[in-house]
C-alpha cells in the first residue's frame, strides 16, 4: 500500500470519495488505492463534535427515515448553531430546523389521513396509536422549544383521547387480551413528557392493576419515580421490570442493564 | 443607445417571481416599472409551469411580455449545421474547465444560436457523448453511467432552455437574479451586443443551494452537481455583467468575492413610499400591540412569533399580537399555526388578519416583529420606521445593519425566549423608545426613500444605454 499525504490527494481516477461507504465502493471497483480507503475510513470526526462538519450533517439530514435519536442529535447541533455569529451557519441551522419540522408535519398529515381512512375498530386503533406515537416524537424533537413541545404532546393526547377514552380502551383490551395494549403506555409517556406527573401516576397504577407484570409498564413506573426524584422507587420498579422481563432479556437485556446501571451489577461489565 | 425621441426599452428577466408570485422582489419590480413611466419595459419571465395567473396589474409602460417554461422542449431547432457550429466551443469550454482554467463563456454562447436546442445533442453527436462519459469517469466514477447521464441531463437541460431563450428586443437586459435569468441576459449580451445589468436581492446561488440541500429528491453526487452548476452560473454572471447592483454592502462584497469587478458593482438600497408611510396618523390604543407583517409561510417562522406571544403574555397579559399578511400561500402551515395558537390558549390575544391595508395597523402598533429565518432587506422595517413603529428582528440579511447592530432589537433566528425578552424591554422603556422612533424615522427618510432608488436606476439605465460598447457607465 502506498503511503504519504500526496497519495491521498491524487487517486488514479481523479475521484475522491466523500463518505466511508463511497470509499469502500470505490476501492472495490478499483477506482481508488487502499491508502485513500484507509484514510477516509479512519478519519472519522463525530458529527456532534465541533468544529461541525456540515457535509456530514447534511448527509444525515438528507435521510428521510432518520430515527428519533439521530434527529434529536441533529436538532441539538442546530440549536447551538443558530447562535453562531457566522450568519450562514445560523441560516443553515434555521433552515434545517424548518426542514425537520416540515418532514414531521408531512408525516403527521399522512398519518391523519390514514386515521380518517381506517374503518374497522382494530385498524383505527392501530392508526391512532401510530399517529399519537409520531406526535410524541414530534414533541421530543422540539425539546428546546417548550411551547412547540407542549403543543405536539397535547396533540398526541388529543389523538389518544379520540379513542373515546384511551384508558377505557386499554382496560377493554386488557380484559380481552390479558394485555394493556400499546395506547396506555404511550399515554403515560406523553403525560410524563408533559410533566403531568399526578395524572401519569394514576394511569400507571390503573394499568398495573390490570397487568402487574408488564415490564414496559414497570419501567414507566420507574421513570415516573425518577422524574419525582424518588430514587428508592426507581430501584424497586427497575428490579421488578428486570424480573418481569427476564425471560425475554435472558438476564442482561434492556431492563437488567438499566437496573445494573443503578446498582453497579453484572450486566455493566 | 435609442435614437433621439425614442423611449429607452429595458427587458426585465425574471425567474419565479413577478408578475406571478407576490413577495419582496415582485413588489420591487412593480415599483421600478411604475416609478419610471418614461421608460418602456419588456418582461421575459422564466416559469416552472405554463398558464400561471398574474398577481399584479401590469403598468401601462410594460410593452411586451414573453414567458418560457423550463423543461418545455417544444419549438427549439435541433440538429443541422447549427449543431456542428455549437459543438467545438462547448467542448473547448469544458476542456478548459477540466484543466481548471476559466472557460471562454462568450465564445461558447456565441456558438449556440438563439432558439437552438442543445438538449438532445449528446444522443446525436459522439463528441458530446464522450464528453459526458469523461465527466462521469473523472467526477463520479463510482456511479453507473446511466445514472450519471440522467442526472447530467436534468441539471443541464434547463441551462440549455435558458440559453436558447429569445427575449424581446431591448436596449438593456436587466436580470433580477443570476441563475437562468442571468444566463438569458448574458446570452442576449453576447448575441445582440446590448448591456447586461444584474440586480440581486438575495444571493441566488445560496438560496438554490439551501433548497437543494433540503430537497428529498436530489441526493448524493446529484446534489453536488446541481450546487456546482448554480455556483458556476453565478460566477459567470458576476464576471460577465456590465453592471451589478446589490441591496446592501455585505452582499456586494460577496458578489466581488465570487468574481464581480468592484468597479462594476453598486449598492442601491430598497426604498419605500416615504410620503405614504409617514402620513400615518398614530392613534395609540390601550395595551401593547405587536405586529408581524408578512406572509404566513415557514420562512417567516410564524410559529416562533406565536411562541414569543405566549411568553410575552405571561408577563404582559394586556398585549395583543397580529400576524398581518396573506394566509393562502401555505394553507397547511397556516392551519398548524392556528392550532398552535389554540393549543397555547392565546386565541383571544392573537389574530391572523389576512391581507390588510398595513397603514391601518401602523397607526396603532407599538412594535413590529420580524422572526424570519431568511430575508434580504426587509421593507417592513423601513415602513414601520416611517410610520413611527420600531422593529425587533432576527439577525438575517441586512436587518442587523439596518438596526445598527443594536442588540436590544436583534436576536438569533428561532430564539423565542430572547425575542420575548427584547419585546418586554421595549414595552418597559417608552421614553427611550420615543427618541429611538424619532431617529428611525429620520433614518428611513434619508436612506430608504423610493425616489432615491428610482433615480439611481434611472441614471444606471441611461448610463448603460449611452455607452458605445458594454461596460460600466
Amino acid at each position: 500500500m502506498k503511503e504519504g499525504y500526496q497519495e491521498l490527494l491524487s487517486s488514479r481516477s481523479g475521484f475522491l470519495p466523500k463518505t466511508q461507504a463511497q470509499a469502500l465502493a470505490a476501492l472495490s471497483e478499483g477506482l481508488v488505492d487502499e491508502a485513500i480507503f484507509v484514510w477516509k475510513a479512519v478519519n472519522i470526526h463525530p458529527v456532534f463534535e465541533e468544529p461541525w462538519d456540515f457535509n456530514d450533517i447534511e448527509v444525515l439530514l438528507s435521510k428521510e427515515d432518520l430515527d428519533l435519536g439521530t434527529t434529536v442529535l441533529l436538532m441539538t447541533i442546530f440549536e447551538r448553531l443558530i447562535h453562531d455569529p457566522d450568519k450562514e451557519a445560523a441560516l443553515f441551522a434555521a433552515e434545517s430546523i424548518n426542514a425537520v419540522e416540515r418532514r414531521f408535519a408531512k408525516k403527521t398529515a399522512r398519518l391523519r389521513a390514514k386515521v380518517a381512512a381506517s374503518g374497522a375498530a382494530e385498524a383505527s386503533r392501530e392508526a391512532i396509536t401510530d399517529l399519537a406515537a409520531h406526535l410524541r416524537d414530534f414533541g421530543r424533537v422540539f425539546f428546546a422549544r417548550p411551547e412547540l413541545k407542549r403543543f405536539y404532546l397535547r396533540e398526541a393526547l388529543d389523538v389518544i383521547g379520540s379513542l373515546e377514552d384511551g384508558a377505557a380502551q386499554a382496560e377493554t383490551a386488557a380484559a380481552g387480551e390479558k394485555s394493556i395494549g400499546a395506547i396506555a403506555p404511550l399515554q403515560i409517556e406523553v403525560l410524563l413528557e408533559l410533566g403531568e406527573h399526578e395524572e401519569a401516576a394514576e394511569l400507571i397504577a390503573a394499568a398495573l392493576a390490570l397487568d402487574p407484570e408488564n415490564p414496559d409498564l414497570l419501567f414507566l413506573a420507574a421513570r415516573a419515580r425518577f422524574l419525582r426524584r424518588d430514587w428508592r422507587g426507581v430501584a424497586t420498579f427497575l428490579e421488578a421490570a428486570s424480573a418481569a422481563g427476564e425471560d425475554a432479556d435472558r438476564g442482561c437485556g434492556e431492563f437488567a442493564t438499566l437496573r445494573d446501571f443503578w446498582t453497579g451489577g453484572a450486566c455493566r461489565e | 443607445m435609442p435614437a433621439v425621441n425614442e423611449r429607452l426599452r429595458i427587458c426585465l428577466i425574471l425567474e419565479g417571481s413577478y408578475p406571478y408570485v407576490t413577495g419582496g422582489v415582485s413588489a420591487w419590480v412593480q415599483d421600478i416599472i411604475g416609478g419610471l413611466p418614461h421608460i418602456d419595459f419588456a418582461l421575459f419571465t422564466i416559469s416552472p409551469q405554463a398558464g400561471q395567473s398574474l398577481r399584479y396589474k401590469l403598468p401601462a409602460n410594460v410593452v411586451e411580455h414573453r414567458d418560457i417554461v423550463l423543461g418545455d422542449r417544444e419549438g427549439g431547432r435541433k440538429g443541422g449545421k447549427e449543431a456542428e457550429a455549437s459543438v467545438v466551443p462547448v467542448l473547448e469550454a469544458h476542456a478548459r474547465m477540466f484543466a481548471k482554467s476559466e472557460p471562454d463563456i462568450e465564445a461558447m454562447i456565441a456558438g449556440i444560436p438563439e432558439g437552438y436546442d442543445l438538449t438532445d445533442e449528446p444522443a446525436r453527436d459522439r463528441r458530446y457523448w464522450r464528453l459526458i462519459q469523461t465527466m462521469n469517469e473523472v467526477r463520479n466514477p463510482a456511479y453507473p453511467f446511466a445514472d450519471y447521464f440522467w442526472a447530467w441531463e436534468s441539471a443541464h437541460g434547463m441551462l440549455f432552455d435558458a440559453l436558447r431563450g429569445s427575449p424581446p428586443e431591448a436596449d438593456i437586459y436587466h436580470a433580477i437574479s443570476t441563475g437562468f435569468a442571468g444566463l438569458v441576459a448574458l446570452a442576449a449580451r453576447v448575441r445582440r451586443h446590448k448591456p447586461f445589468l444584474l440586480t440581486e436581492h438575495g444571493l441566488y446561488h445560496k438560496e438554490r443551494e439551501i433548497e437543494i440541500r433540503k430537497s428529498s429528491f436530489i441526493k448524493g453526487y446529484q446534489r453536488d452537481m446541481w450546487i456546482k452548476v448554480y455556483n458556476r452560473i453565478s460566477r459567470i454572471c458576476y464576471s460577465e455583467a456590465d453592471g451589478i447592483t446589490a441591496l446592501f454592502e455585505e452582499n456586494r462584497k460577496k458578489q466581488i468575492e465570487l468574481g464581480a469587478a468592484p468597479e462594476r458593482c453598486a449598492v442601491i438600497a430598497n426604498g419605500i413610499d416615504i410620503d405614504r408611510f409617514s402620513s400615518v396618523r398614530r392613534k395609540q390604543r390601550p395595551g401593547f400591540h405587536v405586529g408581524l407583517v408578512g406572509r404566513v409561510v415557514p420562512i417567516k417562522d410564524i410559529k416562533t412569533f406565536i411562541a414569543v406571544a405566549k411568553m410575552v403574555l405571561e408577563a404582559a397579559p394586556e398585549a395583543r399580537f397580529y400576524a398581518i399578511g396573506p394566509v393562502d400561500e401555505d394553507p397547511e402551515y397556516h392551519e398548524e399555526c392556528q392550532a398552535l395558537v389554540e393549543s397555547l390558549r392565546i386565541r383571544d390575544r392573537f389574530e391572523f388578519t389576512g391581507r390588510q391595508d398595513v397603514l391601518e395597523y401602523y397607526a396603532f402598533l407599538d412594535l413590529m416583529l420580524l422572526t424570519s429565518i431568511r430575508e434580504a432587506q426587509p421593507l417592513v422595517i423601513m415602513e414601520g420606521w416611517a410610520a413611527g413603529v420600531p422593529s425587533i428582528s432576527t439577525k438575517v440579511g441586512n436587518a442587523p445593519e439596518m438596526l445598527d447592530y443594536d442588540e436590544r432589537f436583534l436576536a438569533p433566528s428561532k430564539d423565542a425566549a430572547l425575542i420575548a425578552e427584547r419585546v418586554l424591554w421595549v414595552r418597559a422603556h417608552p421614553e427611550e423608545m420615543a427618541e429611538i422612533n424619532r431617529r428611525n424615522r429620520s433614518k428611513a427618510m434619508a436612506g430608504y426613500d423610493k425616489r432615491n432608488m428610482l433615480s439611481a436606476f434611472d441614471r444606471l439605465y441611461t448610463g448603460l444605454a449611452r455607452r458605445d460598447s458594454v461596460g460600466v457607465p
